[in-house]
């Protein structure tokens, strides 16, 4: 019996020193997936063009070659309040751009909008939304000392005063862009570069953190909040950066009101953005407001302040 | 009497957080017991006094100790003490335990009696037969939901690298599931790995696990007794929402001198007991080493040297465990036990460089990474009246992790020192416990066991500080620094009467009350929470039992699911992180089958509040407040367990079997949508056992099998918009659409171990050799799974492979152990 025992442990030994059996890694098959348009748009009150892009998703282990995530020939409508508003139509064959003719008060605050899109190989793909109406906005300001980050840099702050209307759950974003001049140069008749225009160009800053723990960062560099604390109160909405108190520097306060699914995709857009490539995150679930499809279909109402 | 205390619990529940009314009762209680409670009037008298092993001394916990005459009986505690009260006659009692040669004491009773009583352990386990009431049988127990392993049991099952291990032999019972593979970490009817109150010597242990847990910190040579509760918790229990895991010391034998060690693979072991004062005082002292560091350091100097550098690096864990007892008399026995270990990576090199003929360079680079508990218990057992037993301990338990990386470089000219910099950086976490606790057991009739008590606890949380120092000999820099969060201190009160109550024959319930508190930074919590254990007696020796209780827990364990990393940091209630509440239900059958299998099926349904998450994309390794880091949410779990085992014979062991599902809902995860638990498993598996061939061989194995974990996973891949650019196709990013958390299942999980003992006795001693091996056919159990670009020669192209990466193939082990 202890024979059989030592000889059944050296054969295990043995077995053990073998490569293949010893290998730690085993190639496996891929979650299995569903083949879906991928449509992103946002529009606000501001547009007079409204445009999306339209792709296609692949699975994770799918090389895919150039262009083929461009959907041709799709059919892309936009409805306002269960009518339609417009067809959007593919910019160029290869592009994954549509867009709506041009339009004079495309999207209007209180309507309900809904984007479809449908092609042959694909489920058809749709999302609706109201367009939010506009927060009053009593003043917005900049403060050049507004306390350190986590590792103790100087922080300055825009802050943004506003009334909110109770009732509905409302979410307010802020996007900061710094106005830099451009200069323009042209050659004079010697040869030489002499400045011909003055132009200015919006650059969007990323936002650090807020003052209210709630509010949180969302994708294209802004930061948003839900009404939640402060449902029909006045309440003071600050965006803090890194330190702009040198200099005399001219701000854009891009306000705007969200719809919810703007609010969930850009929060979800954002953890995703920052956190991908950090294995030791907690996962973070994408947001989509389209039916049997992937992306967003977001609306805003955009308020712009010049601060300095 | 008896009415007389059911007054005063019903007092007691009406005037809920009065902790003063409480601690009066106790005052009331035990200044009138000790004459009240042995009074005669009613021509009853106690038999009371101690089961313990005739052969060490040891205390024997839950031997049965019962009338044959009137059927009426009792078990020892935890301290072996137990008290009969019966109506003066003459009786013949049955004392038995698992494993022990029973005794039959006739005796007239016409007065109280003290009885210590000594059994002797059988000479041949399995041939033992012992008329009508052996041990408490399965089913006559009013508590459900818990489970005892002999410690023999344990020592039996083969383990990673031969390392006998506590923590992963509860792994294979129904309800409980690991972490992953080769964890020690324990997850009790989906639960969270912080809501197991791990106890040992009655203090609990807040990081139960060695080198990233593969191992646990429970040294099995130490331990007397294991037990689970993972629901129908008793009253006497509180503070974590799934489980309690009772782990006992052995307390020393105080009649001989004896020892045991083993020689493993990664670690070796030594205990020594004795008495210190023959049969009234004994001591035990445990330890454990590994010495990888210490067999591998040539290995490593070397390769440093090859390098340039000289240096040392490795990595070590131990533990010591020390128990002193004292008897003073038969009414009174002091406990000191004393519990330290510690895991430690540490780096250490110098280098030099030579400048020029003259002068040279020193650099220095100390890095380490150690963490540890500590656990002290001071126990005092008094036999206030031979109805009512007390029990006061002291403890105090510490865990704390710290890490450090330093360096320095000194430079020489001349022979002299002519510049120094030196830099260092220290980080520390941890908590301390202080506790005082007052336990009594009451048992004025064989029909009620009350027991009832008070503990205080004072926290101490240590969230994270980081220490810095920076030097320049060059301009006289010398600066320091310290960032973090705060050291943060609370209290934590408990108060919990429950009587075993066996209302007739067929019906024995369980019921009481556990009262709690927490208090921080003036913000006070309380809670009242009922529980209850009922069993009704159905024919053909088949029992009912049914189990509701709640729990509350005050404190947090921000912690990284996957491996047991020493960073988890314990954290408390706050003003804006709740305390976690949850409530169980449980239904069940139970018997006894020939005498020596225990079988029990039982479904359950929990409902857990506030249970703590990391928010999505956050993670252990940010250093921000820790509760902006955190969601709470609810936790649902439900199912079904058979389990059947025998604990004694040639052939022993169990099989277990789970169905059950687990689920968590938080607002702001998964998109507010409800999602299955990382540890939801469809079905767990397990077969244990062991079969002494006889006296020189016995051979054991286990088979696990269960669902794989849940895991969440990019299902396809699409281009995102370009993120200073809404929209701007030019600016798209690949990106991966993740629908629903752990919406991906890993493969299933399945593992054989077997081992094999060779024991034979010697002159002075008795050595056994083990061997065996963990995951015997080598299955490729996932670990983690891996997305990843290869690249492909053939035509000079990445492609993205999906891979599962698998820890542990087939690990051999062998160990040398012996007994004196």
């Amino acid at each position: 019996m202890r024979n059989f025992f030592i000889l059944l442990i050296i054969s295990i030994g043995f077995a053990s020193c073998d490569d293949n059996f010893l290998s730690q890694t085993l190639e496996i098959d891929p979650p299995p997936y569903e083949k879906q348009l991928v449509l992103h748009g946002f529009g606000n009150n501001l547009d007079s063009v409204f445009r999306i892009t339209l792709t296609q998703n692949f699975g994770i282990l799918e090389t895919v070659p150039d262009g083929a995530w461009v959907v041709q020939g799709s059919t892309v409508e936009l409805l306002e309040n269960g009518q339609k508003k417009a067809n959007l139509t593919q910019d160029d064959p290869g592009k994954a751009w549509y867009t709506a003719p041009a339009l004079t008060e495309l999207f209007v605050s209180g309507n309900v909008y809904e984007i479809r899109a449908s092609h042959p190989d694909f489920n058809t793909v749709n999302a609706a939304q109201m367009m939010p109406f506009p927060v009053q906005v009593d003043s917005a300001r900049f403060r050049p000392n507004a306390g350190v980050d986590t590792d103790g840099s100087k922080l300055s702050a825009v802050e943004v005063f506003l009334q909110d209307p109770p009732g509905i759950e409302n979410f307010y974003e802020i996007r900061i862009a710094i106005v830099d001049p451009v200069l323009k140069y042209i050659q004079d008749g010697n040869g030489n570069y002499v400045i011909d225009t003055i132009g200015y160009q919006e650059y969007l800053i990323d936002p650090v953190n807020s003052e209210d723990p709630n509010a949180i960062l969302t994708y294209g560099s802004g930061i948003a909040i839900s009404d939640r604390f402060f449902d029909g109160k006045a309440y003071k909405f600050s965006a803090r950066m890194y330190d702009y108190s040198y200099g005399n520097h001219q701000f854009r306060v891009h306000v705007r009101a969200i719809s919810e699914e703007s609010y969930l995709w850009g929060v979800s857009a954002q953890l995703k953005y920052d956190t991908e490539d950090f294995p030791f995150a907690d996962p973070v679930t994408t947001y989509t407001n389209l039916n049997n499809g992937i992306g967003i279909f977001g609306l805003a109402h955009e308020q712009v302040f010049t601060v300095q | 009497m008896e009415r007389k205390l059911h007054l005063r619990q019903n007092t007691f529940r009406i005037s809920i957080p009065p902790f003063t009314a409480f601690y009066a009762f106790l005052l009331i209680l035990l200044c009138h017991c000790s004459p009240a409670f042995s009074q005669k009037a009613d021509g009853r008298f106690t038999i009371s006094g101690y089961v313990s092993d005739a052969a060490g001394g040891e205390y024997l916990v839950g031997a049965t100790v019962a009338d044959r005459k009137s059927g009426h009986g009792t078990i020892s505690n935890t301290y072996g003490f137990f008290s009969l009260t019966l109506p003066s006659d003459s009786l013949l009692l049955y004392v038995s335990y698992i494993g022990y040669d029973a005794q039959a004491i006739p005796l007239h009773l016409n007065a109280d009696r003290t009885l210590n009583i000594k059994l002797t352990a059988s000479a041949v386990l399995e041939e033992v037969e012992i008329v009508a009431d052996k041990y408490e049988r399965i089913e006559e127990r009013a508590q459900m939901s818990r489970i005892d392993v002999p410690i023999a049991q344990i020592k039996q099952i083969p383990a990673l690298l031969g390392e006998k291990d506590v923590l992963k032999a509860l792994q294979l019972l129904p309800g409980v599931s690991s972490g992953g593979e080769g964890q020690s970490g324990l997850y009790v009817r989906g639960g969270g790995p912080d809501q197991n109150l791990i106890l040992l010597d009655g203090v609990p242990v807040y990081n139960a696990s060695h080198l990233f847990g593969f191992f646990s910190v429970f040294n099995a040579d130490a331990i007397r007794d294991v037990s689970l509760t993972k629901g129908g918790f008793p009253a006497r229990y509180g503070g974590r929402l799934s489980s309690v895991v009772e782990i006992n010391m052995k307390e020393g034998n105080d009649e001989e001198y004896h020892g045991e060690g083993s020689i493993g693979i990664v670690a070796s072991k030594l205990t020594l007991e004795g008495p210190i004062q023959k049969g009234k005082s004994s001591f035990i002292v445990s330890g454990r080493r590994t010495y990888i560091d210490l067999l591998a350091r040539p290995l490593i100097k070397s390769g440093f040297r090859s390098d340039g550098s000289e240096g040392v690096a490795g990595y070590y864990f131990y533990d010591l465990n020390a128990k002193v007892n004292h008897r003073f008399s038969d009414k009174d026995r002091v406990y000191l036990s004393f519990y330290t270990g510690k895991d430690k990576f540490y780096l250490d090199l110098k280098d030099r460089y030579q400048i020029d003929n003259d002068a040279h360079d020193e650099y220095t680079t100390q890095s380490g990474l150690g963490w540890g508990n500590l656990t002290t218990a001071l126990r005092w057992n008094h036999v206030l009246s031979p109805r009512l037993f007390a029990n006061a301990t002291l403890t105090y338990s510490r865990y704390k992790f710290n890490t450090s990386a330093g360096s320095s470089d000194r430079r020489y000219a001349g022979g002299q020192l002519t510049n120094e910099s030196s830099y260092s950086l220290d980080y520390f976490s941890g908590i301390d416990d202080v506790a005082a606790k007052v336990d009594f057991d009451f048992i004025p009739a064989p029909r009620h066991y009350i027991k009832f008590g008070s503990s205080a606890i004072f926290h101490t949380f240590y969230p994270g500080r980081f220490d810095t120092s920076i030097k320049e000999s060059d301009d006289n820099t010398d600066i320091t620094a310290s960032v973090g969060q705060p050291n943060v201190h609370a209290g934590e009160l408990a108060l919990y009467a429950e009587d075993d109550w066996k209302i007739n024959d067929r019906l024995r319930i369980n019921a009481g009350l556990h009262l709690s508190g927490f208090i921080i930074k003036d913000n006070p919590y309380f809670s009242i929470q009922p529980r209850l254990n009922a069993r009704y007696l159905l024919s053909q020796g088949w029992a009912i039992k049914g189990a509701f209780s709640t729990m509350r827990q005050y404190i947090h364990l921000l912690t990284n699911e996957t491996i047991g990393l020493p960073t988890d940091l314990w954290l408390p209630t706050t003003a804006a992180v709740k305390p976690q509440d949850s409530w169980q239900a449980a239904l069940g059958v139970a018997k006894t089958f020939r005498k020596e299998y225990e079988f029990s099926a039982e479904v359950y349904y929990k409902e857990m509040k506030n249970v703590i998450a990391f928010r999505e994309g956050a993670s252990l390794f940010q250093f921000d407040d820790w509760q902006t880091r955190v969601e709470q949410g609810d936790g649902t779990a439900y199912g079904l367990e058979l389990f059947l085992q025998k604990k004694k014979g040639r052939f022993n062991g169990w099989v277990g079997y789970t169905l059950s599902w687990a689920w968590r809902e938080f607002e702001n995860i998964n998109l507010g949508r409800r999602y299955p638990y990382k540890f939801d498993r469809r079905h767990d598996f397990e077969v244990v056992g062991t079969y002494r061939f006889n006296d020189r061989v016995s051979l054991s194995a286990t088979w696990v099998y269960s669902t794989g974990n849940a895991a969440t996973f990019g299902t396809s891949k699409y281009l995102a918009p370009g993120i200073y650019s809404y929209g701007d196709y030019y600016y798209s990013y690949e990106t991966t659409h993740t629908a629903e958390r752990n919406n991906y299942r890993m493969r299933a999980y399945h593992r054989l171990d077997v081992g094999v003992d060779f024991t034979k006795k010697k002159q002075h001693h008795e050595r056994t050799w083990s061997f065996g091996a963990y995951n015997a056919y080598s299955r490729k159990n996932p670990f983690f799974l891996l997305l990843e670009n290869e690249y492909d020669n053939s035509n000079n192209t990445r492609k993205p492979v999906l891979k599962q990466i698998s820890l542990f193939p087939v690990i051999p082990y062998i160990s040398y152990s012996f007994k004196f």
